[in-house]
């Protein structure tokens, strides 16, 4: 009995502190500068991000090396219809630099907001559903899909630098004025955009933690555990990850609205290898098969990555290099799992325990 | 319930030219424990992923019941309709509870969606004891099933498999690394599963034949070499030759 109530006592705690933890965030704009407070815009789109990379790796198994795409997707359906906001019924301006005279047809519906913002989500969410249905559906898994998903965020780097014309090549796509009206610049409005990522984080969460305690969530980890003993209980494997890699994807997309819109630019430097590689760091970091963890993962990392970059810029990439083999050496179950061992091992108290008896404490007063 | 609820019939299986299974033929009655021997590479556990949709054979049938045609279903699709398979070594949901790999394997409705809004009842958890009780893993229903010992790791797989409520199992060494005291107990839990289903078990370990079974077939070299009670298996000169023979000669 003592051992449930300690245990009712330690969920509570941990509701306490998320609830902290969003009170904060949301007084954040009061106390923090215009630029700090859209960094921390950024890492939160980030987060969001990271929570969908959590679904796919984390849970059900699957690495993808390739989530800058379906991120840079969602990022770049939004940016479309910035860009034809800013150019005011005329021409983007790359498109006049590159020679073109006309509107290409696929970006003319671009310039209904809806139609962008449904589009950021929907077209990455169908790219994955068409990849992994064929990829599952050959029982192509692991280290084969992870290389695949490689080669997509390639593919997609290399088509976006060559269509220059139509993408904004290297440079991509930047120089928004107005999104629905509103002026990006005016701190108001970011202010704003920073709330939403706030409200679509905290969604996102509580999304994937009722998708992960239910059975649906069970059986992801079970394609984890062991896909052919989950095949041999009657589920089709194939379906069931291409639903996640979906799902995940989907999520991506969200990240990559809400990141364009704070951020003010997307290129394709920014879905290539290297950003798909550090988006799986965060999780790694923060520790996966915890959605807590993804999103402590992606904001601290971040934060790191800023700071350190912006004290010594050439050395970053080798900071998050080591971050990530001590990731793996030292600590494969991130920092939620040093948060839950550590102080068992050093000593006979462990934080989960110590919060219980703190809560008890605090009730008896 | 009588009569035969499986049919193979002229199966060939051939692995880059090397035939593991031969043209052969095999028929498993209704509510029949049926024991599969052999020696190594006779094709046994090959004929198991054939009836279990694993590996589709070159040449031949296999028919469940009386007229569904296996070779058209794929895996998933062959246990819903109520053949369950265990594996050579044991295959659990190592990072779930015993009790949760249970659950997953309730014969429910398992597509995608459904498994979404699936609402856990009081019901499903009296299922999950009872089968939790015939294994003797009740008292770990709480435990990751990783950490389990290897026998105890069997027993989930095999209380999975009963979960599923299958009418033919398929078990592919299912006493492998148990002690003496628990091999008995799974022997006698097989003989209370046979009494309304069919099973079919490849075994190595002679002694646990001997003492459960009733039919016996030997396989060698992708067919089959005879069919009959333990006895009559043990005396038939093909099968001492082929037991013996290579290492004899």
């Amino acid at each position: 009995m003592a051992r449930i109530s300690a245990l009712k006592a330690n969920f509570r705690v941990k509701w306490l502190i998320g609830l902290a933890a969003i009170v904060l965030l949301l007084f954040a704009p009061l106390f923090l500068s215009e630029f700090r407070l859209s960094l921390l815009g950024k890492f939160l789109a980030f987060a969001i991000l990271a929570l969908g990379i959590d679904l796919m790796w984390g849970y059900t198994g699957m690495l993808s090396l390739g989530h800058g795409v379906f991120f840079g997707l969602g990022a770049y359906c939004t940016a479309m219809y910035l860009k034809l906001e800013a150019a005011a019924g005329g021409l983007p301006d790359f498109m006049s630099w590159s020679g073109l005279t006309k509107l290409p047809w696929f970006w003319k519906p671009f310039q209904y907001g809806w139609f962008a913002l449904g589009m950021a989500i929907i077209l990455p969410a169908a790219l994955a559903a068409v990849l992994g249905y064929l990829t599952f559906r050959s029982r192509i898994r692991g280290v084969y899909f992870t290389i695949l998903t490689q080669a997509l965020a390639l593919v997609f780097v290399i088509l976006f630098i060559g269509q220059q014309p139509y993408t904004g090549g290297t440079n991509g796509l930047t120089n928004y004025k107005t999104i629905f009206g509103y002026y990006l610049t005016s701190s108001s409005v970011q202010t704003t955009l920073y709330l939403i990522t706030i409200l679509f984080l905290v969604l996102t969460y509580l999304f994937c933690r009722r998708l992960m305690g239910s059975r649906f969530g069970r059986i992801l980890v079970a394609v984890r555990d062991s896909e052919d003993r989950v095949r041999f209980s009657g589920y089709d494997p194939a379906l069931l990850k291409v639903f996640v890699f979906t799902l995940s994807a989907g999520i991506a997309g969200l990240a990559g609205i809400l990141f364009v819109t704070q951020v003010g630019i997307i290129s394709p430097a920014m879905m290539g290898i290297v950003p798909s590689i550090e988006m799986v760091i965060w999780v790694a970091v923060g520790g996966r098969g915890t959605l807590t963890g993804a999103i402590i993962g992606a904001v601290l990392v971040n934060a790191a990555k800023s700071n350190f970059s912006e004290l010594f810029p050439d050395a970053w990439s080798y900071f998050l290099g080591m971050l990530f083999i001590l990731a793996v050496l030292l600590f494969p179950d991130g920092i939620m799992g040093l948060f839950n061992k550590l102080p068992r091992r050093f000593g006979q108290f462990s934080l989960n325990g110590n919060i219980a008896k703190m809560w008890k404490s605090i009730q008896k007063k | 319930m009588a009569g035969t609820i499986i049919y193979l019939e002229g199966i060939t299986v051939s692995f880059n030219g090397f035939k593991a299974i031969n043209g052969l033929s095999l028929y498993v009655d209704y509510d029949e424990l049926r024991f599969l021997i052999g020696p190594n590479g006779a094709g046994k556990t090959t004929l198991l992923d054939v009836i279990c949709g694993r590996v589709k054979p070159a040449k031949g049938r296999v028919i469940f019941k009386e007229d569904i045609d296996i070779y058209e279903k794929q895996e998933h699709e062959i246990v819903r309709l109520g053949i369950s398979r265990k594996f050579q070594t044991p295959a659990v949901f190592a990072s779930l509870t015993v009790f949760e790999n249970i659950e997953l394997s309730l014969r429910q409705n398992r597509g995608v969606f459904a498994s979404l809004f699936a609402k856990f009842t009081s019901e499903d958890e009296d299922i999950i004891y009872s089968h939790l009780e015939t294994i003797g893993l009740d008292q770990k229903a709480r435990v990751k099933a990783g950490s389990l010992a290897h026998g105890e790791k069997q027993w989930l797989e095999i209380g999975m498999l009963l979960a599923q409520d299958p009418e033919l199992l398929l078990l592919d060494e299912p006493v492998a690394g148990m002690t003496k005291k628990e091999t008995e107990k799974t022997g006698e839990l097989f003989q209370a599963i046979a009494k309304s289903r069919s099973v079919l078990v490849v075994e190595h370990d002679m002694e646990f034949v001997r003492n459960f079974a009733k039919r016996v077939t030997v396989m060698n070299e992708g067919n089959i070499l005879c069919e009959g009670t333990m006895e009559r298996i043990q005396n038939d000169p093909k099968v001492i030759e082929a037991y013996l023979g290579r290492g004899w000669k």
